[in-house]
């Protein structure tokens, strides 16, 4: 803040630090002045235009160097189409602070471009010969300059409000609403735009409120392609007859073309691919099959030469066996030995001098060995341990059936124990087998006994 | 209701932009409250 004497700056005392002047009353209107600024800065933020205009207005009123105030009014009017207004006070503004002042930029945008200028300028004339032909009653030819003047500067406020004015007396409302509301985008807060806008919405509802929805709708149908916006025809205006020509569309034959190409692709592989790999993967299959099948009888022969294998081990046993056998025929052990001899299979399978070795004394051993169980048995016999004396005859019949004691104490034995069959049996085997030997009467006796 | 005439009178015609210049002097000359703070205390001096 500068003192309004001397230009100085003012600091927070009352009195000017240069010439001594009292600044206490002018403190308080540029405060004053600043606060109605910001406040029409605020309306102007909520595009109420016109309380920012009033109140910028009284700003400068109290303090009319308040320049950022000044500098906003010119705006706020440039905006609602108020040209004139707008670079009056740009200039004003300009005038009281030439330097670092935002009024510059403003002016010398608008000033710049001539031809914007010249139109601004005609289409205040315009409005203000729309007003004339109304003081004239033509109303119908300032509607139509108006409509005109609207298409060039859209943002003319009062040209908007005076159309719907216009609009009003006719009474055709729908098209005044549409102005009012041109006019309320620009300027939110306009007192003349509210109160048009009520009466209207008032009388719309009236004339609406009698109608079905779909006489409704046909209304609004109608009003709405009665309302499009559409500039005034002017003498230099060209009408271009509708052609069926159709441009070229890139686009969409690009698509088209895209949606070829990948229908021919997806027909390549069905018919050309896909059999030719059909093919190929039948032919890996018989290929893979042959493996198998070589795999197979590969592993039949393996399985087979296992099995010769078995008779490969079954006659190194056979040998183990004879070699055992012998080593205890030689040591007398003729049960031990008999006992190797009893675990060989098939010896004249074997081979031939193998049969030949075990008929060399195999033979001999399992007799010495039937000889051995026939004393042992004859012994439990002796001892009345019947039971364990079958046990033992029975091995010994194992062993050598030619035993001529075995099967006369098996069947002593079995009838001592009241086993009449087995008795029978074997002692029938015996006088049968050796008619000839000294217990024949005895068997006879207990065979007559039993029958 | 809206009375056609009563409105058109607030209609005025605009400022044009050949009238800018008259309108920024005049603007300018126009008196503030600080003006006329300064006439009271220069009344107030002579007196």
């Amino acid at each position: 803040m500068k003192c309004y004497k001397c230009g100085s700056f003012l600091y927070e005392s009352d009195y000017c630090s240069a010439c001594g002047a009292d600044v206490s009353t002018y403190k308080v209107i540029v405060k004053k002045s600043n606060e109605f600024y910001n406040k029409g800065l605020g309306y102007a933020r909520d595009r109420n235009l016109s309380r920012a205009i009033e109140c910028l207005e009284t700003s400068l009123k109290m303090f009319k160097g308040n320049i950022a105030a000044r500098n906003l009014l010119g705006l706020i009017y440039y905006e609602m189409g108020e040209y004139a207004m707008a670079l009056a006070q740009w200039v004003v503004s300009k005038s009281m602070q030439n330097d670092n002042n935002m009024a510059d930029y403003f002016l010398g945008t608008v000033q710049d471009n001539k031809p914007d200028l010249d139109l601004m300028s005609l289409t205040i004339r315009k409005y203000n010969k729309a007003l004339t032909y109304i003081e004239q009653n033509n109303y119908d030819l300032a509607e139509i300059q108006l409509k005109k003047l609207l298409n060039e500067n859209p943002h003319l406020v009062k040209g908007h409000q005076l159309l719907a004015l216009l609009q009003i007396r006719k009474q055709k409302y729908a098209e005044a609403r549409v102005a009012l509301r041109k006019a309320e985008r620009i300027d939110r807060g306009n007192p003349t735009t509210i109160s048009y806008m009520t009466f209207v919405s008032e009388e719309i509802k009236d004339e609406e409120k009698d109608l079905s929805p779909s006489e409704l709708r046909a209304k609004r149908t109608a009003e709405k392609s009665a309302t499009d916006e559409r500039a005034p025809l002017s003498g230099d205006d060209v009408i271009i007859p509708k052609s069926s020509y159709r441009e070229y569309n890139p686009t969409t034959m690009a698509v088209i073309q895209i949606i070829i190409g990948v229908l021919i692709g997806a027909a390549i592989i069905f018919f050309i691919v896909t059999p030719a790999k059909t093919k190929a993967l039948r032919n890996e299959s018989a290929k893979a099959q042959a493996e198998y099948q070589a795999q197979i009888e590969e592993l039949q022969n393996q399985i087979s030469e296992l099995a010769d294998d078995d008779s490969v081990m079954a006659e190194r046993d056979n040998y183990k066996n004879l070699v055992n056998a012998y080593a205890a025929y030689i040591e007398e052990d003729y049960t031990g030995a008999a006992e190797y001899l009893m675990k060989i299979k098939k010896p004249e399978a074997v081979g031939t001098g193998f049969a030949a070795m075990y008929e060399e004394f195999g033979t001999a051993a399992l007799r010495q060995a039937g000889e051995a169980l026939s004393d042992e048995g004859f012994a439990l016999y002796s001892d009345n341990r019947f039971a364990d004396s079958i046990k033992v005859f029975e091995k010994c019949l194992e062993y050598d059936p030619n035993n001529e004691y075995a099967p006369y104490y098996l069947g002593m034995c079995y009838y001592f124990t009241n086993d009449a069959a087995n008795a029978l049996k074997y002692l029938r085997q015996y006088v049968d087998n050796f008619p000839g030997a000294s217990h024949v009467d005895e068997a006879y006796e207990i065979i007559d006994a039993i029958e | 209701m809206i009375n056609f005439d009563e409105e058109i009178k607030k209609f005025h015609p605009s400022l044009e932009v050949d009238d800018v210049e008259k309108v920024a002097k005049t603007e300018n000359a126009a008196n503030d409250l600080t003006d006329l703070m300064l006439e009271v205390m220069n009344g107030k001096k002579k007196k």
